[in-house]
């Protein structure tokens, strides 16, 4: 059966006729046909075509063609090499003889999980890789979870719930696996498996439907994963590490996992998979016959952000983006709960706000919906930072005030005067600093966050406060000139820090209702610098690329996380939303995964001269220590909601957790070079069930090395090694 | 367990609510509610006022409704998309039904058309099914509980259709009346329509008389209106690339749906280019085998011709291209060991940018006459499978010269036959390949002649284009910018035209550069629906002329090429924006695009409700708040 499917069908010595080579074809076709009738009942072709690996890259081939052609063929690509990268990487023997000594591989994805240093590991890791050359073909059934370890009841819950996940994840693989089916992991547990019955994830798997080959199906899988740590919650400090081994002896591949904490070995169990991949021609799964692996992340926050107060996301869709995030091994997912435009979050002290403030009765966040997606988060190596944006970015809900004798909670919200003359964008809203009903409504809320989330930080926003709104209320003015004061900008940022330091101590003050401390998080701004003491806050700086006031913040001792806006900020297309001619848009250019990929935050600090930025970040003793505590993706709602969230999020947000895992060098065509993975990587999303866009034909991915630029063809042209 | 009207007991309701069962809370009704109002514009437009659906307190304005109600009845063209051309009337009322009870449903109609009306009527019940939240897989769960203000109500639908021909084409009428009328109990729509076409278009419009009410949980539909409408241009399409990477049927046939959504025409199926060739041709089998990404990246015969059917349900034209002579390549590896030579040059040549515009490259060998046993059996494989044929495009852009004149073999029978090597001795050689590719068509197709379609290139290029092309049998397609002065002399020279201009109809610009990166690609930056909304292509031909050539301009596309784009994201590039061109090419409005803003938005919401995945224009606060997201 494997020979008849997998091998190249067309005899040798067709040169008659096309006729009578079109009936050999279809005659050989209807073999073929026949032949895998028992895989499914799909057409399926034996491709023309195999791959090799030259250079890291896979590169296609017709198999017919002779070795003196495919030499003549591929000898610009050859010339191509990089002189460095060989001095660079001695172990890649291939380099000497390459084609020589090049293994033939029956399809693109055989040779992707071997090829290169990295295979198909996305992000790559930061220590240590070694894979072998060849693949083991299995069937997702005969995978064992033979030994799971952990001194902890809780952990060892975890680590069996992440066990069905990743096993889930092996199923979907299969190219015939329903993208119906595939959805956020949450109904195995109501699965009867008492009776040895099968998990749904498995019944509607074709795995399950259709046979693999013989030789896939005695094959042996076993798993064993050790933990020695009882952490159930992560935090800055969490050992993400893990060690990771693959051994094939005779029918049994053994992967051995052992990590301090159950969050490096869930890690490791995303790599596991990323060294598997669908097999063609067993109709099965392969995986790379033996590896090593040793891993850690350079930054403890990697994060994406949710704006859900311009438009709502439903749970469901919060759920996916935490399983894309942690096939990338994200772990902080920032939410962006409430704007000026909508309140979803049911607060059980302050109901008013969602009633006020809910786009409608369908589109709110209840506390077991918030708890069921801390907890999922958890699972997935992921903390969420919950934000309530003040003293603006609010409106919505907050104008319940006048009516139930609170006062005016939120000022500018009306519509008599023009947005632009109050605020940023439509709708306005700010809070009222001088009412004390404010906070106290503040505090309520800061109450069921904390309890709904536990969360480790809570962001309290801050950013695009406006003076003009503050300036045209009649509230602030009056309350100033009882004081003797004008409204002055002096005056006001004095009302900002009043504003800040009061919604500071309600927040301190919630947060003793739970065993951890509260960590606040603000964004960047020129309030910040000069009012904000860094050691009570940690900041997120949103500001352009090289933006001097970035060295401020490092001068100043402020622990940071990097979002800048002209590269990490995943908003929409156009941001023309109020116009034709005006658009939001912070930047010319929509970053793509590549300036996603290339933007670097320690070689940042290292061109404003802090020289010793990264032997500083890693030699700390622990990671609540280091200054850069990591980055995060933006995505702001303006133009996007769950129609596009998906393609918007990926694969950039894929690209920034390479730059936050592994701190890639700076070298002149970095993303180019991980461009095959990131491509791989983007099909694993997409097998898995996420919406990632692709940023290429996929003539790209099977002939990697044919789509360059003309820069990249000249500069490479300079390096060319001599030939022979 | 609902809220009251009076806001403060309901808030205490709900507090008491909350304290009981906290963890099932199911939901409230909102204590926002919409009127239709009458507003000024911003800026100096003509009209200066718009009637708009304004968001206030229920408690304190007791005859507002649900946002639905109010977006289906304000204004003078309620949340139809396009607006009609013709008198139209929206009355100020809905009445509530449900799918259930559809009664009474005729078609007058010559009988060879009853099937395809009773297929139209199908989707029309799926369509509104579909408005229902909770819709899935066909169905949709209209439960109840029910009171008799719903459940007493009925809709009922007379459709009379005059002519029997099922050919869309450039004299296909595609008008159509529509009136609804209530009697108390029953709603009756009645569409009148000379063809198969404008009856689908009428039902269409029925379908954006109704929609989704929270409150009751059922459907409504607008009880009193009359529309008479008919499209400004007969050539209203998007294109849609598959070579490039591939789209699977499902996602084609969600943009089908979309377009039939805003009642455009034409799918133009870029299907093959020198990446691919994933159109399994029975007659020719090596072309896919060579051709395709891989065995799941394939259109079957009965794809297509699933497909073809699918979209004449819905009032669309499959115009089928094989792009040629250059945008060719894989797919032709088999010809050599064949015997037929080489009928692709230059295939997958590197370094590519000397030899074409984009990786890999590919060009038909001008020199080996097989090319022409093989395009004919491309044809032959083609045609039957799109058939009836009411035009065909040729595709014929981009190729470069410098690929020819570095090939031996096409040097040596170019000096050989003493064609010379000049760019004009190639442009000569190229014209000829079309002529014969031309023929070889119209053989294909049973000798009947149907309108050729090319883009402009380097042969419609200032004093080529008359030379080589002739105006009665090719129509070109401009995809150069809207202010390109050959656009003039085409229409001088007597071609006839559609428009896809770069700088405002294609939809794929303003992403990353996807060769080499950090950069945009080519054509950024991005095409904001607005911009999409007011090319005008009367307008342009005029600002170039100074004359009125209007009746030369068929119409336009939207394009989407694929280097960036496949299945997963093609509903957001194309949509909301292509109904954008859809209401410049259905209604060619004088009015700026503030003016349609509310019903594009309402539009948007209605193709998320259909499953396309077309993406936000602005946070739904400027849904809710009409008028408000103003610049």
């Amino acid at each position: 059966l494997t020979s008849s499917t997998g091998g190249r069908s067309t005899p040798a010595g067709v040169t008659v006729s096309l006729l009578s080579m079109m009936r050999v074809l279809v005659f050989v076709l209807c073999l073929v046909a026949a032949a895998s009738a028992t895989f499914g009942n799909y057409f399926r072709m034996p491709s023309p075509y195999h791959y090799s690996c030259d250079n890291q890259k896979c590169l296609r081939q017709d198999r017919n063609q002779k070795d003196e052609q495919m030499h003549q063929s591929t000898s610009f690509r050859t010339a191509r090499h990089i002189t460095g990268e060989e001095h660079a990487h001695p172990h890649e023997h291939n380099h000497e003889h390459p084609h020589e000594q090049t293994e033939k591989y029956n399809s693109l994805a055989e040779c992707q999980l071997t090829c290169g240093e990295y295979g198909a590991l996305w992000p790559r890791p930061s220590h240590k890789v070694e894979l072998s050359k060849r693949t083991v073909s299995f069937t997702p059934m005969n995978l064992r979870f033979t030994k799971l370890s952990s001194s902890n009841n809780e952990v060892q819950q975890m680590l069996d719930e992440a066990s069905h996940y990743f096993r889930r994840n092996l199923h979907f693989m299969h190219p015939d696996y329903s993208d119906v089916n595939k959805g956020p992991f949450k109904n195995y547990e109501d699965d009867d498996m008492s009776t040895n019955d099968k998990p749904k994830y498995e019944k509607k798997s074709p795995f399950n439907k259709q046979e693999s080959s013989p030789l896939a199906e005695r094959q042996n899988f076993d798993v064993e994963i050790t933990v020695t740590q009882p952490d159930t919650q992560l935090s800055l400090n969490t050992d993400e590490s893990y060690d990771m081994t693959v051994q094939t002896m005779g029918d049994t591949v053994t992967a051995t996992i052992l990590a301090s904490t159950y969050y490096g070995a869930r890690h490791a169990m995303e790599s596991l998979s990323q060294l598997i991949a669908y097999d063609d021609i067993n109709n099965a799964l392969m995986v790379v016959s033996t590896a090593k692996i040793s891993d850690k992340p350079a930054f403890s926050y990697r994060g994406i952000m949710l704006d859900t107060g311009r438009n709502f996301y439903p749970k469901e869709e919060i759920l996916s983006l935490l399983d894309t995030m942690s096939t990338n091994k994200l772990n902080t997912f920032h939410w962006h709960i409430s704007d000026s435009a909508s309140f979803p979050m049911y607060s059980q002290r302050q109901p008013q706000m969602t009633y006020y403030g809910a786009y409608s009765p369908n589109k709110v966040y209840y506390p077991e919906d918030i708890r069921e997606i801390v907890n999922y988060a958890n699972l997935r190596g992921i903390r969420v930072i919950p934000e309530l944006d003040a003293p603006a970015h609010a409106g919505a809900g907050w104008n319940f005030g006048e009516q139930s004798g609170k006062g005016k909670l939120v000022l500018c919200n009306d519509e008599d005067t023009p947005w632009f003359d109050n605020c940023f964008e439509p709708p306005c809203g700010q809070l009222n600093p001088v009412n004390p009903e404010v906070y106290n409504v503040l505090g309520d809320l800061y109450k069921d966050i904390i309890e709904a989330f536990n969360p480790e930080f809570v962001h309290m926003g801050g950013d695009d406060t406006s003076f003009k709104c503050w300036k045209n209320s009649p509230e602030v003015v009056n309350f100033l000139k009882q004081q003797q004061k004008e409204a002055n900008t002096q005056e006001l940022f004095n009302l900002w820090n009043t504003f800040q330091s009061n919604a500071y101590s309600k927040l301190f003050e919630a947060s003793g209702q739970q065993s951890r401390l509260v960590t606040p998080m603000i964004y960047s701004s020129s309030f910040v610098r000069n009012f904000i003491d860094p050691k009570q806050y940690i900041v997120q700086l949103t500001s352009n690329v090289n933006d001097t006031n970035i060295s401020t913040y490092i001068t100043n001792g402020y622990k940071v996380v990097f979002s800048n806006a002209d590269t990490w900020n995943f908003e929409g297309p156009a941001q023309s939303w109020v116009s034709k001619t005006t658009s939001f848009r912070k930047n010319e250019k929509r970053p793509s995964w590549e300036h996603v990929y290339e933007n670097s935050p320690l070689d940042m600090l290292i061109g404003m001269n802090y020289q010793n930025a990264r032997s500083d970040h890693f030699n700390q003793r622990s990671n609540a220590e280091q200054q850069v505590l990591g980055g995060e993706a933006m995505v702001w709602s303006y133009e996007t909601d769950p129609s596009s969230l998906q393609t918007t999020a990926w694969p950039r947000g894929a690209a920034l957790a390479e730059r936050l895992w592994t701190d890639p060098a700076s070298t002149p065509f970095q993303a180019e070079e991980a461009k095959s993975r990131m491509f791989a990587h983007r099909q694993r999303m997409v097998d898995r069930g996420t919406r990632a866009e692709t940023f290429q034909p996929e003539y790209c991915h099977q002939n990697q090395d044919s789509c360059y630029s003309q820069d990249e063809f000249t500069s490479r042209q300079q390096n060319l090694i001599p030939a022979n | 367990m609902k809220w009251g009207n009076n806001s403060c007991s309901a808030v205490w309701v709900f507090l008491l609510f909350v304290s009981y069962h906290a963890t099932c809370i199911a939901s409230y009704t909102s204590p926002w509610g919409w009127e239709c109002r009458t507003e000024p514009v911003d800026g100096n437009p003509d009209p200066t006022q718009v009637d708009r659906c304004i968001k206030v307190e229920k408690s304190i304005s007791p005859s507002a409704t649900g946002l639905n109600t109010c977006i289906l009845t304000c204004g003078p063209h309620g949340a139809i998309w396009p607006r009609p051309t013709g008198p139209t009337h929206i009355g100020p009322y809905t009445a509530y039904f449900l799918p259930q009870n559809i009664g009474q449903v005729t078609t007058t109609c010559p009988g060879s058309i009853r099937h395809y009306l009773d297929m139209t009527i199908e989707v029309f019940v799926d369509n509104i099914n579909k408005y229902h939240p909770d819709y899935v897989d066909g169905s949709a769960p209209w439960d109840g509980p029910y009171g008799p203000e719903v459940t007493d109500q009925s809709l009922e639908i007379h459709i009379i259709v005059t002519e029997e021909s099922m050919t869309l084409d450039y004299n296909t009428d595609e008008s159509y009346d529509l009136n609804v009328v209530h009697d108390g109990s029953i709603t009756s729509a009645t569409i009148t329509a000379p063809t198969f076409f404008g009856a689908r278009h009428g039902l269409e419009s029925l379908s954006q008389l109704i929609d989704y009410d929270e409150e009751k949980d059922s459907l409504q539909v607008v009880h009193s209106a009359q529309i008479s409408d008919s499209p400004v241009f007969p050539h209203r399409g998007i294109i849609v690339d598959t070579a490039r990477n591939f789209m699977d049927v499902k996602s084609i046939e969600r943009t089908i749906d979309a377009m039939a959504a805003s009642k455009l025409n034409i799918f133009h199926w870029h299907i093959t280019d020198s990446h691919t060739f994933p159109l399994n041709l029975e007659n020719l089998p090596d072309m896919v085998e060579w051709g395709t990404y891989s065995s799941r990246h394939i259109y079957q015969p009965a794809d297509i011709l699933h497909l073809k059917e699918y979209a004449l349900v819905r009032g669309i034209y499959i115009l089928p291209e094989f792009d040629a002579p250059a945008h060719v390549g894989n797919g032709f590896q088999w010809t050599e060991e064949a015997g037929l030579g080489k009928v692709v040059v230059c295939l997958n040549k590197e370094p590519w940018m000397q030899f074409c515009v984009e990786p890999p490259c590919g060009q038909f060998n001008l020199a080996n006459s097989n090319i022409y046993t093989v395009l004919s059996s491309i044809y032959d494989g083609m045609v039957p499978l799109f058939q009836p044929l009411s035009s065909f495009h040729y595709g014929g852009d981009e190729v470069n010269l410098n690929c020819w004149n570095t090939t031996q073999e096409i040097i040596d029978w170019m000096t050989a036959n003493d064609y010379g090597l000049s760019s004009d001795s190639y442009y000569e050689q190229w014209s000829i390949f079309q002529e014969n590719a031309r023929l070889e068509l119209t053989e294909a197709n049973g000798d009947v002649e149907v309108p050729g379609i090319i883009w402009t290139s380097s042969l419609t290029e200032s004093g080529h284009a008359d030379q080589y092309l002739d105006p009665e049998k090719y129509i070109i397609q401009i995809w150069t910018t809207g202010d390109d002065p050959i656009i003039g002399e085409l229409l001088e020279d007597g071609f006839n035209v559609i428009f896809s201009n770069f700088d405002a109809w294609y939809l794929d610009c303003g992403y990353g550069a996807w060769v080499g990166g950090p950069g945009n690609n080519w054509c950024s930056p991005y095409k904001g629906w607005q911009t999409v909304y007011e090319n005008n292509p009367i307008q342009l031909a005029s600002d170039i002329t100074g004359a009125d050539y209007s009746s030369q301009i068929l119409g336009g596309e939207a394009a989407l090429w694929s280097e960036q784009v496949d299945s997963l994201n093609a509903d957001a590039k194309l949509w909301p924006r292509a109904s954008a061109l859809a209401e410049r090419l259905w209604t060619n409005p004088s009015e700026s695009w503030r003016m349609a803003e509310t019903r594009m938005i309402h539009q948007r919401q209605r193709l998320v409700a259909r499953g396309i995945a077309a993406e936000r224009l602005q946070p739904e606060w400027c849904h809710q708040n009409e008028g408000l997201c103003y610049a």
